[in-house]
């Protein structure tokens, strides 16, 4: 618990989403130093140096992703800030952008000079409206006084913020559908190649970066890839925001070095299970969409990427979704299931109908309709998704069904045999 | 670049997809999404293939193909996809096929049954959406058959332009859906269902007229207009049940206009022109009676068998003579009468073949020493950016260059009303509007003028016709011609290329294609016979006029040659 926050100094402090208590912080004196005293290539030299990963899921080193657009372009370059945060289990991002909206924004004005782009487009989900007013809100006085818009802090470099609200669709926070929404259109994924870099939103360059990675940007600027790098363990850098859900004493959202502990996690953070008679069973690590994990399973693991990797599960969203012995397994993934059912765009088969036959299916077994094969169909069909799609939500419906029909095939078993539950 | 494809060696152009690419040599990468004419989409998934090196299966549609690559579309990894992607289409899909117009050119049939697996582990309630919604016009939509390939979107978009249709819903209840406010009507709806690899788009004309696996698809060209699309006429019950494009990438590449695919249906009105007639000869044949083997009246010809006989108007026949020649023989006598007696004018069809233009020109020239033609023209509307051409008429081009070929000079009606006027014609053979069944607002403007003049000044007008018309109410003379889809011949379109119209259904009158009229009308006047096919005409025409020098039905083939 020694861990001296960095992306949330500022969240506990009166007014934190205003300008005048953000400076006071010493706010904007990173985009203020890359503006005066660093090169575009110096900035982005830096975030690579700093080992810094996507937070939004899938862990691509930012610098990286960051210097596949072109150096030279026709077109304006564009860099999304993606705020869709749909992922269930996930709340990080929200913590940032309604307490420190403008370490949202000065990331993403930084980001852009590193990358040349003129525009950052926001991307917020629609469920999102308090946030997005904080944001708007932040916008407008950033653009007020200088700090976004034309001729920034007296440099000449001039680039824009543009707020875009979603109408509410998981398959937006993927970030091509992203990008078709932005346009105006239906969110549906896009085939790729090309890749967004170089043929992004509007047909032009684009980066598409997660709120919580661009919000480490001012500090990587401010205080070094060195001291970045210096958090955590090697390809598994910086400060880490991690929300956490389910049976625990203090489900929230906590910041840590990146790669605390499980336990620690568990027993510090969120001061552990919430009855001593209801153990752990299981864990969901990343968000919804990652495999399962069962307790034992859970034990000494590293929370980061590599760490999570080596157990067959993901980082991914870092958010934690923690279950006691009080939860049907078969329930569970029903639940989860229905939600990837529901938010399926339907454009490619495999997702479109697989993601329905196994709700159906699900349900009948808990109603009690279920048969012997049912699990092994249900194995098979999350199989005959996965790989087969064209964005990785398809993916991301499949392995929770392969891991929990894997890891808790007993559950079902017993469901489909006796047409009831054995868990109370 | 050089790629290979299931152990063969290709050689590609750069940027050519993998579909593309295996398709050339002769490899076929089952697909629903995927089309020549559309943009790729990339959805269906039923293109999986396996390419060495990349993790995971691609889709051959859109992948392109890189020097060295290698890739299979029959491997286990393959086929385990194949059988996943048909097993997903097939869960929530009807299987309604005995009563789907689809059935037998079914791609989920078809693949189903090349690639599929036996059976399905779908134990769960098929979705459920509506049935029969009324689109526009000509489609209608079953949503619960359609696989969301989104052609029909695609097409809507890309192709005609018009953008009525977009995708609603979402997951498994995503849907095909008319904009709120706007009907799919647009010229060239009927090419989605074409397209639809099911049957969730069908055209209202051609549902559950006939399955389709009892029509015979006969290569052919649509005479609506001057584009002349190619097209595949479905032939059955002894008639034309639909007409569907025939790719030509030089005509019409995949498509055809709402207006031409249902060109066939004025076919099979009752205004066909069943029987020769002649003004003033009425006997045993009149109105209400029949015409009989015997020596009172005529005969009833043999080859309109499954014609529904219809009055007959021509008494005094010789016995064992038919209508038609009893007609011919009525033409051939007023003409011989006239040509002693003065001119006689001919009056061409821009909708007549390339055959019939020639073999009548042949005439008017050769044994009524004509030197001019007149020529109507059907036109209404304007040219459009994709197909529809305002001359609605297949063989314009034809027609001129045939009759320059010939040495008559083209005039108008009103020039050759003037000269019937004048007294200096003494009779007329004229083609009708009507001879491939369209009909266009302006017919009356050319032959009222020219039948009145004709009326007037008391000469016989002989009308070859195949359909009744302004021109064959007031003819002297009416000699009943075959038409589209009884007849071989040949159009040229506005850009000078020669097709062949084909034959495929029985003819409906006792009558003859035009050439066939000319020379019988020659001969009756002193030529020497010569009976021959459209093929020989042709053979004759390309001798004789030089833009179509060295053309023959073979050349031709079956995209057509453009002439000189």
């Amino acid at each position: 618990m020694a861990f001296e926050p960095v992306l949330t100094k500022n969240i506990h402090k009166p007014g934190s989403e205003t300008l005048e208590v953000y400076l006071q912080g010493g706010g904007y004196g990173s985009l203020r130093k890359a503006l005066t005293s660093m090169t575009p290539e110096a900035v982005m030299d830096e975030v690579k140096k700093s080992g810094l990963r996507g937070r939004g899921g899938a862990g691509f080193p930012a610098g990286m992703k960051w210097s596949f657009m072109p150096k030279d372009s026709a077109k304006p370059k564009y860099l999304i800030c993606n705020a869709d945060e749909s992922e269930p289990g996930t709340f990080k991002d929200r913590v940032l952008m309604e307490k420190d909206p403008h370490l949202v924004l000065e990331g993403c004005l930084i980001s852009c000079y590193a990358m040349g782009a003129a525009r950052c487009f926001i991307y917020i989900r629609g469920e999102y409206v308090h946030s997005a007013n904080i944001l708007r809100r932040a916008i407008a006085e950033a653009c007020a006084k200088g700090y976004a818009g034309k001729n920034i802090l007296g440099s000449g470099w001039d680039c824009e913020l543009t707020l875009h609200v979603g109408a509410g669709a998981y398959i937006c926070g993927e970030e091509t559908a992203l990008m078709e929404s932005i346009e105006g259109k239906r969110g549906y994924p896009r085939l790729k190649p090309p890749f967004p870099a170089s043929y992004g939103v509007f047909g032009c360059p684009t980066t598409i970066n997660n709120v919580e990675t661009l919000a480490n940007v001012p500090f990587i600027v401010e205080r070094g890839a060195a001291w970045f790098a210096s958090i955590g363990r090697e390809k598994n850098t910086g400060p880490k925001l991690y929300s956490v859900s389910g049976h625990v004493k203090r489900p929230g959202v906590y910041e840590t070095a990146i790669g605390i502990p499980w336990e620690e996690l568990l027993n510090e953070y969120c001061q552990g299970m919430r009855d001593p008679n209801r153990p752990l069973k299981a864990v969901i690590p990343g968000g919804s969409s990652v495999p399962v994990m069962r307790a034992e399973e859970m034990a000494g693991v590293l929370m980061d990427y590599d760490g999570l990797a080596e157990r067959k599960t993901m980082l991914g969203s870092a958010g934690v979704i923690v279950m006691d012995s009080s939860v049907c397994m078969v329930k569970a993934i029903h639940n989860l299931t229905c939600f990837y059912h529901h938010e399926s765009c339907g454009q490619c088969t495999p997702c479109r109908e697989g993601c329905g036959w196994m709700e159906k299916t699900l349900h009948r077994i808990l109603a009690g309709g279920g048969v012997p094969s049912d699990p092994d169909v249900l194995y098979d069909v999350a199989s005959n998704i996965t790989g087969n799609t064209i964005c990785p939500l398809g993916d991301a419906a499949a392995w929770p069904v392969q891991s929990f029909v894997t890891k808790f095939r007993a559950e079902f078993d017993h469901h489909i045999a006796h047409k009831a539950c054995d868990v109370l | 670049m050089k790629l290979t494809i299931n152990g063969r060696e290709l050689e590609v152009e750069p940027g050519t997809t993998v579909i593309r690419a295996a398709e050339k040599a002769g490899i076929f990468v089952p697909h629903y999404c995927y089309h020549a004419g559309l943009s790729i989409a990339g959805n269906c998934r039923m293109c999986l293939v396996e390419i060495e090196k990349m993790p995971k299966l691609a889709i051959a549609c859109s992948t392109v193909a890189a020097e060295g690559m290698v890739v299979r579309t029959d491997s286990p990894k393959v086929k385990e996809a194949q059988d996943a992607i048909l097993e997903f289409l097939l869960i929530n899909h009807p299987l309604d096929c005995p009563i789907c117009d689809q059935a037998g050119e079914c791609r989920l049939q078809e693949f189903a049954f090349q690639f599929g697996p036996a059976r399905s582990r779908f134990l769960e309630e098929k979705n459920h959406g509506p049935k029969s919604v009324d689109l526009g016009r000509h489609i209608v939509f079953d949503s619960e058959r359609c696989i969301l390939c989104s052609r029909c979107v695609r097409f809507c978009q890309e192709v005609s332009k018009t953008g009525e249709l977009v995708i609603s819903h979402r997951g498994d209840h995503a849907t095909i859906e008319t904009y709120p406010g706007m009907r799919l009507d647009n010229p060239y709806s009927g090419n989605t269902a074409d397209i639809c690899p099911v049957g969730a788009l069908t055209l209202k004309e051609f549902r559950f007229q006939q399955r389709v696996w009892f029509l015979k698809d006969t290569p052919s060209v649509c005479a609506g207009c001057a584009r002349g699309c190619n097209v595949l006429s479905g032939i059955s019950k002894g008639r034309i049940l639909r007409l569907t494009p025939r790719e030509n990438q030089d005509v019409n590449r995949w498509w055809m206009c709402d207006e031409g695919r249902l060109s066939y249906t004025k076919l099979y009105g009752p205004s066909r022109i069943r029987w020769a007639r002649v003004e003033g000869l009425t006997g045993a044949g009149a109105a209400g009676s029949l015409p009989t083997a015997s020596e009172e009246g005529p005969v009833l010809p043999k080859m309109n068998e499954g014609v529904p006989p219809a009055p007959h108007p021509i008494g005094a026949m010789r016995p064992g003579e038919t209508v038609m020649a009893a007609g011919l023989e009525a033409a051939a006598k007023a003409l011989e009468a006239a040509r002693t007696a003065g001119r006689v004018e001919f009056v061409f069809s821009p909708r007549a073949t390339n055959e019939d233009i020639y073999a009548l020109g042949k005439l008017a020239k050769e044994l009524f020493g004509a030197d001019r033609a007149a020529l109507p023209s059907f036109e209404r509307g304007e040219d459009d950016f994709l197909l529809i051409r305002k001359d609605k008429s297949p063989n314009r081009a034809g027609a001129l260059a045939i009759l320059g070929g010939l040495g008559l000079a083209v005039e108008t009606g009103a020039e050759l009303a003037g000269r019937i006027a004048s007294g200096a014609v003494k009779a007329v053979v004229a083609l009708g509007p009507n001879l491939m069944g369209l009909e266009t607002a302006d017919q009356a403007e050319f032959f009222e003028p020219l039948a009145v003049a004709a009326q007037a000044a008391g000469i016989p007008l002989v009308a070859i016709d195949a359909f009744e018309s302004p021109l064959t109410a007031r003819a002297r003379i009416v000699l009943p011609a075959l038409t589209y889809g009884e007849l071989e011949g040949t159009f040229t379109n506005f850009e000078g290329r020669v097709q062949r119209v084909r034959s495929g259904v029985a003819p409906g009158a006792d009558g003859l294609p035009v050439y066939r009229i000319a020379q019988e009308l020659a001969r009756r006047l002193g030529q020497p016979p010569a009976r021959t096919g459209a093929q020989e005409t042709f053979s004759a025409l390309a001798a004789e006029v030089p833009a179509f020098g060295g053309l023959t039905y073979a050349k031709l083939g079956g995209k057509g040659a453009v002439i000189a």
